[in-house]
């Protein structure tokens, strides 16, 4: 671990890694959504609609796995005070923001002709909202201190009790919903989604990982040359 | 050709859908990318500067 | 223990001389129930369906708004800094200022709520657990809210910021809070609603103090 916690072992690298995932991501996605488009069949039930299904379920499977990386690398900045760390938690608000939010308007166009709303209060949607608002939050705070270095802090233990707070979300959000009765139920695919639907599916959601460690890598690179940038002005000044 | 434009009949749906998740990707990627340049020409720019300073 | 109550009877009294805050907090939850029937229409039977929603979540934005005060004052006069450095262990600093806040935000509101009920029409059979769902769940909006408090003490204009940070947190408390009253209008039992939320009070002191001494600390660096 500490062999990486080094900002400039972190710059080489990351300049290595960095290729390799922007091409993996163009290639993963390239290959995911022909199979998606054109050998995937359309669903029993769905129809074509079920296209929808190969951006919206990894970019909700995205953004959950952002945050809770999100969550472990604010753990290891305020416990070890890995100095990569929180660097890496304020670089993932963004991308995990984007993934919720896709994940929303996605499933928004797919729920509109499946159930005949835009919007439903399911149990599911209701805490992606929740989670889009705790992204936003952070973004929010981290943005607001002047001191990046505390503002570093602060963000990483919003983002600790945040995730903490994330299962009681989804648990009382559910208990909230199967309270009122849902309007409809939605089945995705059925009990168990065939390989011609499968394949294409984990496809796009290892693509899309690998554009999150391309974003990611990207984000850091600014983070730690911005860092320098300010630190150097601030001895061009003191001179 | 047509048949798949259509998408049996929720293109208004699909095609937005696929749309919109490209648009905000793509739009995350460029800007990271655009502002990582940015800002590595800006510490270029600064440590040619320091350099020049040091040597003056 | 005496260095926990003295901190309550301070913040009590200095809540005290301020003389607005619990008023106002008090006008400002009447206000805002009040503007619903204007919105909404003034049938009853509208009302009476939304009335324990509609208290929760007045409930919830008058507290919320309490909330800068927990340690700003402190803050900007230096009383904060010495409250970390002095004999309570932070964490229990905290409850003390969270309790005290709790008496003079929190409590008002459970006094007010019956009033507000009888104005939205609400069923009888829900203000004995009206009442009791908000005497559980303010003094969890004050536990909620004191992280936030303590994460945006030191920033200029923190308000609107820390409405955003602890909403999302809030959720949860609004669900139960609103799922126990539904449950006991309907006839329903409103028991495990009520037990929840008590879980969730007992977890909140050690769990919420502790992030928001993490918090203090860090913006008093």
């Amino acid at each position: 671990m500490h062999r990486f916690a080094n900002p400039t072992r972190f710059m080489r690298y990351s300049a290595v890694i960095l290729p390799w995932a922007a091409w993996s991501t163009a290639a993963l996605i390239a290959i995911g959504l022909y199979l998606a488009l054109f050998v995937a069949p359309p669903d029993y039930q769905q129809g074509e609609s079920v296209r929808i299904m190969f951006v919206h379920v990894p970019s909700a499977w995205m953004a959950l796995f952002v945050y809770t990386g999100m969550a472990v690398a604010s753990a290891m900045a305020l416990i070890w005070k890995h100095p990569l760390s929180d660097i890496a938690a304020r670089a993932s608000a963004p991308i995990g923001a984007c993934f919720t939010f896709m994940a929303l308007a996605t499933g928004s166009l797919w729920g509109k002709p499946m159930w005949g709303a835009w919007w439903v209060w399911d149990a599911r949607l209701t805490s992606m909202l929740v989670l889009l608002f705790l992204y936003l939050g952070y973004m929010a705070l981290v943005d607001a201190f002047d001191d990046p270095a505390r503002g570093a802090k602060a963000a990483a233990i919003l983002a600790l009790v945040g995730f903490v707070n994330v299962p009681i979300i989804k648990f009382s959000v559910d208990w909230w919903n199967t309270l009122h009765q849902p309007a409809s139920v939605v089945k995705i695919g059925g009990p168990s989604i065939h390989l011609s639907m499968l394949a294409p599916l984990l496809i796009m959601v290892v693509g899309f990982t690998t554009f999150y460690v391309a974003v990611l890598i990207m984000r850091m690179r600014t983070e730690i040359v911005t860092a320098k940038l300010r630190s150097l002005q601030m001895n061009a000044n003191r001179d | 050709m047509n048949e798949f434009f259509s998408m049996g009949g929720y293109a208004a749906f699909v095609w937005p859908a696929l749309g919109l998740s490209a648009l905000v990707m793509a739009a995350l990627y460029i800007q990271s990318l655009w502002t990582l340049r940015a800002r590595e020409a800006e510490l270029e720019a600064l440590q040619g500067e320091k350099t020049d300073e040091t040597q003056a | 223990m005496t260095a926990f109550w003295c901190l309550v009877r301070r913040d009590l009294l200095l809540a005290f001389r301020r003389g607005g805050d619990s008023v106002n907090v008090m006008i400002f939850f009447l206000l805002t129930v009040t503007l619903f029937p204007f919105g909404v229409g003034p049938e009853q039977a509208i009302l009476m369906r939304i009335a324990p929603g509609v208290i929760w979540v007045a409930a919830l934005l008058a507290a919320m708004l309490s909330l800068d005060r927990l340690f700003r004052d402190d803050f900007e006069d230096g009383s904060l800094d010495l409250m970390i450095l002095g004999p309570l262990p932070l964490e229990i600093t905290v409850l003390a200022k969270c309790l005290a806040h709790w008496l003079t935000t929190g409590l008002p509101l459970v006094i007010v709520s019956p009033l507000l009920a009888v104005l939205l029409a609400m069923d009888g059979e829900g203000f004995a657990t009206l009442i009791g769902t908000m005497l559980l769940g303010t003094p969890l909006l004050s536990l909620i809210g004191a992280i936030g408090a303590g994460l945006t003490v030191s920033l200029r204009g923190g308000g609107v910021l820390i409405s955003l940070l602890v909403l999302p947190l809030y959720i949860p408390v609004l669900i139960f809070g609103v799922g126990a009253v539904d449950a006991a209008v309907y006839g329903l039992a409103a028991r495990p609603h009520i037990l929840i939320m008590a879980a969730m009070l007992i977890a909140a002191l050690p769990l919420c103090s502790w992030a928001s001494a993490a918090a203090l600390r860090l913006s008093t660096e």
